[in-house]
């Protein structure tokens, strides 16, 4: 498989522009006489957490004639999402990311097009007994783990999800503020698009890796004071730059964990603004 | 065991189906083997089958193996690679796993492209290129039991003949010969996160080492997709853009400036964007402004690292212009 890459914007946003996909079908129609066999957008980075135009790249594969598949770990459960209106051939989600699902489980959706293609059942007939195999789901063999408890928490997890999604600006809005508290602290940076349009949010803090230098603990002080305050989720080590996710917490809950980093950062002695 | 940890951590790391086999000579064990074998064969069965075996001179059924292991001296002129003086009496063949005893060699056997990364992560772990000698004859004998006993050196061998005929190695497996020292070095590196990290594909890991060390050495520190680093008062970025090809001639050096609102970041801009000329670049986001300064190296960045005197100068007096113009921006602007 030959795979072809989309060019993000580079640093610090690191946005994807939806024309790139025309370009590069384009690119590849001249290059191999064919356009690509299909478009992958991942909807929102694991890094950054920007949210890329699927609308407008659904658009580009509509009239290139090229399937697209969404990737949507980061966005479906969470977030509203309509593959009709994004124009998705192809939608695929982690259970065990952004559906409250346990692992391994994930979701695949398709249209009724390509679910004639994509799910078609086995067809073979013995020459011999001429019994038909005409029930094996072939596209979900080798999956076995997932049948049981984990199908079961993904169903579980439907009404939760419905009803989430609806407060998803609610959301956001609480990562806009948690991102504006922490700007507060010198050198503090928020990365990707701002104001940020999702609650998984990357930040600088060149100056936590310069407090880190002085203390025993090094890289996992931030880590080690987060958690003495009961907040936990940060990757250990993590000081002159890290990620985290507001989605699912309070508006209270928010500024608590704004507080404590402003708190942490006086404790080593990092300027803080004062509150605008 | 005394060495079960270590096969397991070798093993479990370069994901080798095949055992790595330890060899003493003049060991304390008595002779075992059932029928006479050639030693390459001894040591495929210790590392696929887990048997331990201990031979002497009567056991050898290659005529190379006991010229080169050190059974007997050579009758006519000499021979290279051989165990002088030829002192062995007998020799004990089994899984490192298992073993009791200080090895004197660690054999291993597995495919080219595991092995490849044996060679990578030792190349690593010394700092140099690994130097094999081989010629294709009195392979595992000599080149990865003898050079390294003799020696002390790390060796690698595509085989001979008589292994790949009669003693049962595939078409693509090849072996390494290791002085027990520099196997338990090896391994014991396997921890160090400066070794393996540079194998976990991470986005700094497309960069070539030299130049990562040529950024790290003007002050800057590793970020995520970027460097960054204290210059002054301000915390200066540096990136580096790749073209639509993919390949990088340039490098951004990005102080982000806050402002109040957004009105004011827009404000502060348009204002800047009049006032400064090129090649500085203003790009507003939210209630910030982020003041880029483009350095064009004019040659593939590789390149450009490597001339360090030129490299440095580029990108000090990059910042300096950077420092210089924040200043400005900020004493026109409100922040």
């Amino acid at each position: 498989m030959k795979v072809v890459e989309v060019p993000h914007s580079g640093y610090p946003e690191f946005t994807i522009d939806p024309e790139g996909y025309a370009e590069k079908f384009e690119e590849v129609e001249r290059n191999t006489g064919s356009l690509p066999a299909m478009a992958l957008l991942t909807h929102v980075d694991y890094r950054y957490g920007n949210v890329a135009d699927a609308a407008a790249v659904g658009k580009i594969c509509k009239e290139y004639g090229v399937p697209f598949l969404l990737n949507t770990a980061y966005s479906s459960g969470i977030m509203p999402i309509e593959g009709k209106k994004l124009g998705v051939d192809f939608l695929c989600a982690s259970g065990h990311k952004s559906w409250a699902a346990s692992s391994p489980m994930g979701i695949l959706a398709t249209t009724f097009e390509w679910n004639q293609q994509v799910f078609d059942k086995s067809t073979i007939r013995g020459d011999w007994s001429g019994r038909g195999f005409t029930k094996k789901e072939v596209a979900l063999f080798g999956c076995s783990p997932v049948f049981g408890v984990p199908v079961m928490t993904l169903m579980a997890s439907f009404p939760s999800v419905v009803e989430r999604v609806k407060h998803w600006d609610e959301q956001v809005e609480n990562a806009r503020y948690l991102a504006t508290q922490l700007e507060r602290i010198e050198g503090f940076h928020q990365m990707g698009v701002k104001p940020t349009e999702h609650t998984l949010v990357a930040f600088e803090s060149l100056p936590l890796f310069e407090a880190a230098a002085k203390t025993k603990k090094r890289g996992y002080f931030l880590y080690h004071e987060l958690k003495k305050r009961k907040i936990i989720g940060i990757q250990p080590g993590m000081s002159k730059s890290f990620k985290l996710n507001t989605f699912g917490l309070s508006r209270v809950q928010i500024e608590y964990v704004a507080n404590a980093f402003i708190e942490i950062a006086r404790k080593y002695e990092i300027p803080v603004e004062d509150e605008a | 065991m005394k060495y079960t940890e270590l096969t397991k951590q070798f093993r479990q790391f370069f994901e080798l189906p095949l055992t790595p086999v330890a060899v003493k000579f003049n060991s304390d064990n008595e002779p075992n083997i059932p029928h006479p074998m050639r030693y390459c064969e001894i040591v495929r069965k210790a590392a696929a089958f887990g048997t331990s075996y201990t031979c002497s001179a009567d056991d050898m059924s290659c005529a190379s193996a006991e010229l080169a292991l050190g059974f007997v001296e050579p009758a006519y002129g000499d021979v290279y690679p051989r165990v002088k003086p030829a002192n062995t009496e007998k020799m004990t063949v089994e899984p490192l796993d298992k073993c009791e005893f200080e090895p004197d060699v660690v054999v291993v056997v597995g495919t080219a492209s595991k092995l490849m990364r044996v060679a990578a992560t030792l190349s690593k772990v010394k700092g140099d290129m690994v130097n094999a000698r081989f010629k294709g004859e009195f392979a595992v004998c000599g080149e990865c039991t003898t050079i390294p006993v003799m020696e002390n050196k790390v060796n690698l061998s595509l085989l001979c003949a008589g292994a790949r005929m009669f003693s049962d190695y595939r078409n693509d497996e090849i072996v390494f010969g290791f002085p027990m020292e520099a196997f338990v070095e090896l391994t014991e590196s396997l921890k160090e996160e400066s070794i393996t990290k540079a194998l976990c594909g991470c986005l700094m890991d497309d960069l070539p080492a030299r130049l990562v060390e040529a950024i790290l050495a003007l002050g800057f520190t590793k970020g995520t997709d970027h460097f960054l680093g204290r210059f002054g008062d301000e915390i200066v970025r540096l990136y580096i853009p790749k073209d639509e090809s993919g390949k990088s001639s340039s490098i951004t050096l990005h102080v982000p400036v806050k402002f109040k609102d957004a009105d004011n970041a827009k404000g502060s801009k348009d204002v800047a964007s009049c006032m400064f000329e090129e090649p500085m670049n203003y790009r507003l986001r939210d209630n910030w402004v982020d003041v880029i300064l483009l350095i064009d190296l004019h040659e593939p960045i590789r390149r450009a690292a490597m001339k360090t005197e030129k490299f440095n100068a580029l990108v000090n007096n990059g910042i300096e212009v950077m420092l210089d113009r924040v200043v400005k921006f900020k004493r026109k602007t409100t922040q």
